[in-house]
């Protein structure tokens, strides 16, 4: 999966998703209402805006593999394309439009622009920076990030989740992705990146362990996120413009590294200032590069930020009734981060 | 002393909510605390509070000193608020989540503030949270979204010198913000 072309326009797409009208399992409801979250989840970071629709005005319809196949031809010779949702946990998918219940985001994500494609009639190239190895890592890297987003879209709190790597499970989310667990010694290590260095798997259990550490999900997405790479998340599109919709709990979520906090402190009152893409923040926001990244991939992560879809915004500007010290603010404020920094012994 | 000249952080929030504490965590010298006896025991357990303001300050190396300023928390002192509010480099309120009043309290004094200086740096700093909630700042969120106002609501415990030092780097953050971009490379 690559992030969408910057240069490209946004196209809308509509979307139905037809419930089978014979068929009332509960799993296909989940099923379908995992597909919807992940619509929802994913508005903005896709190519092209997905919208519901009734199936006669949608280029895609959504079907469970129990839909009546006269039903499903009709839709086809409308010129419709057909993605299949399949409940039996031991299939294998039919073919690449067919989602097997329950589908990683990351699958639903690379259907989408797939179709999407599909619908251009043109195959759209990949980044040619971008080696095969590179995106595979980069995938890698994401998945345990979309995992996380994909169960908190799910919103099951009912049940929890293991997160193992190759030496066992190393922390528990719960299936609304709201809460984790996990030791003292784990939580350090996500708090500066150093989960695992093994790739990590989700698997359905019944309780977490007694005596384990308590967070909210927010750190764990937020530190994942934050950590995962130092290039864009492949959701995030550089030339689309979003908004803050509100800040993160930073006494919470900070590390306690000062260069950090001021970094990530810097790129959200950017971004709450101003509305801004990602290109225009690396300008405005005054700090390094791979911070920027890193901060706005854990925003939006953790839907801290938004898409815009209004013409941009102009900036709030402050006026100054504060008197005005001699040397300037900016000044002003590096003496004063230093004297605190001082102060905290750091 | 001319409050409304010299530069100056104003910490506010209801009686109790740690003003005085957070002042005596960062300041250089010994804040000066105008504090008497509570004979206001019914509204508020606490022996002591703050009658006009707190004092404490931040001296930096090149001479410039920011003054720190703590309103005092009683309501029949609010017309202090404007006076102190006023002119400041931004406002930190402070609320004690454990407080039944605290939703309002957090409206208020976020309302008042922002009537006084609306362009002011605003940041809310949420003592005594419960851990085990879900998404114990929500409320808090929640609240002044339905007035279309979002500013930086973190929770702290301001006997911590890195939490008020946050609140005051998110006031530094905020403005630079919504400085004018410099003629000249980075800061």
């Amino acid at each position: 999966m690559t992030a969408p072309a910057a240069s490209q326009a946004r196209t809308s797409r509509n979307i139905a998703l037809l419930k089978p009208a014979r068929d009332n399992e509960d799993l296909v409801e989940h099923a379908l209402q995992l597909f919807d979250s992940m619509l929802w989840v994913f508005r903005g970071t896709t190519r092209s805006d997905w919208t519901l629709s009734p199936p006669a005005d949608a280029d895609v319809v959504v079907v469970h593999q129990a839909e009546a196949s006269d039903r499903v031809n009709a839709l086809r010779s409308q010129g419709k394309l057909i993605v299949v949702l399949s409940t039996q946990r031991a299939a294998q998918a039919a073919d690449e439009h067919t989602l097997v219940y329950p589908f990683p985001a990351t699958q639903v994500m690379s259907l989408l622009e797939q179709l999407d494609e599909h619908l251009d009639g043109v195959r759209v190239e990949k980044a040619p920076t971008a080696s095969p190895a590179a995106i595979a890592t980069n995938q890698n890297t994401w998945s345990f990030v979309d995992a996380v987003r994909t169960v908190r879209a799910a919103r099951n709190p009912g049940i929890w989740l293991s997160v193992e790597d190759s030496h066992g499970p190393v922390l528990w989310v719960r299936g609304d992705g709201a809460r984790y667990q996990c030791s003292a010694a784990t939580q350090a290590a996500l708090r500066l990146g150093q989960l695992s260095g093994s790739p990590l798997v989700m698997e359905r259990i019944a309780t977490p362990r007694a005596g384990l550490l308590n967070g909210p999900g927010d750190e764990l997405l937020w530190h994942c996120a934050y950590h995962a790479s130092n290039s864009y998340a492949p959701w995030l599109n550089e030339s689309t413009t979003y908004r803050l919709r509100y800040w993160p709990d930073l006494g919470q979520l900070r590390i306690g590294d000062d260069l950090t906090t001021t970094s990530q402190l810097r790129v959200i009152a950017a971004l709450d200032a101003l509305p801004s893409s990602p290109r225009m923040l690396l300008k405005r926001a005054r700090v390094a590069r791979e911070h920027a990244i890193r901060t706005l991939n854990a925003l939006s992560a953790c839907g801290f930020i938004e898409v815009v879809e209004a013409a941009a915004p102009t900036a709030q500007r402050t006026q100054f009734q504060a008197a005005k010290p001699q040397s300037g603010f900016r000044q002003l404020f590096r003496n004063l981060r230093r004297h605190l920094q001082r102060r905290s012994g750091r | 002393m001319n409050a409304a000249g010299e530069l100056k952080i104003v910490f506010t929030g209801p009686m109790g909510a740690g003003k005085t504490t957070a002042i005596t965590a960062i300041s250089d010298t010994p804040p000066v605390s105008t504090e008497v006896a509570n004979n206001d025991q019914q509204a508020f357990a606490k022996a002591s509070t703050t009658v006009a303001l707190d004092f404490g300050q931040l001296a930096l190396s090149d001479g410039t000193v920011v003054r720190l300023y703590g309103t005092p928390g009683q309501e029949r002192f609010a017309f202090m608020w404007e006076i102190l509010g006023r002119g400041a480099m931004g406002v930190i309120l402070l609320i004690d989540a454990n407080s039944p009043n605290a939703l309002n309290d957090l409206e208020h004094y976020t309302r008042t503030f922002r009537g006084i200086s609306p362009g002011q740096p605003f940041v809310v700093g949420i003592g005594r949270l419960h851990d085990a909630a879900d998404d114990a700042l929500a409320p808090f969120r929640e609240r002044l979204a339905t007035h279309g106002i979002v500013v930086p609501i973190f929770s702290v415990d301001v006997r911590k010198h890195e939490d008020t030092q946050l609140l005051i780097a998110t006031v530094m953050a905020i403005l630079e913000a919504r400085m004018p971009e410099p003629e000249h490379g980075h800061a």
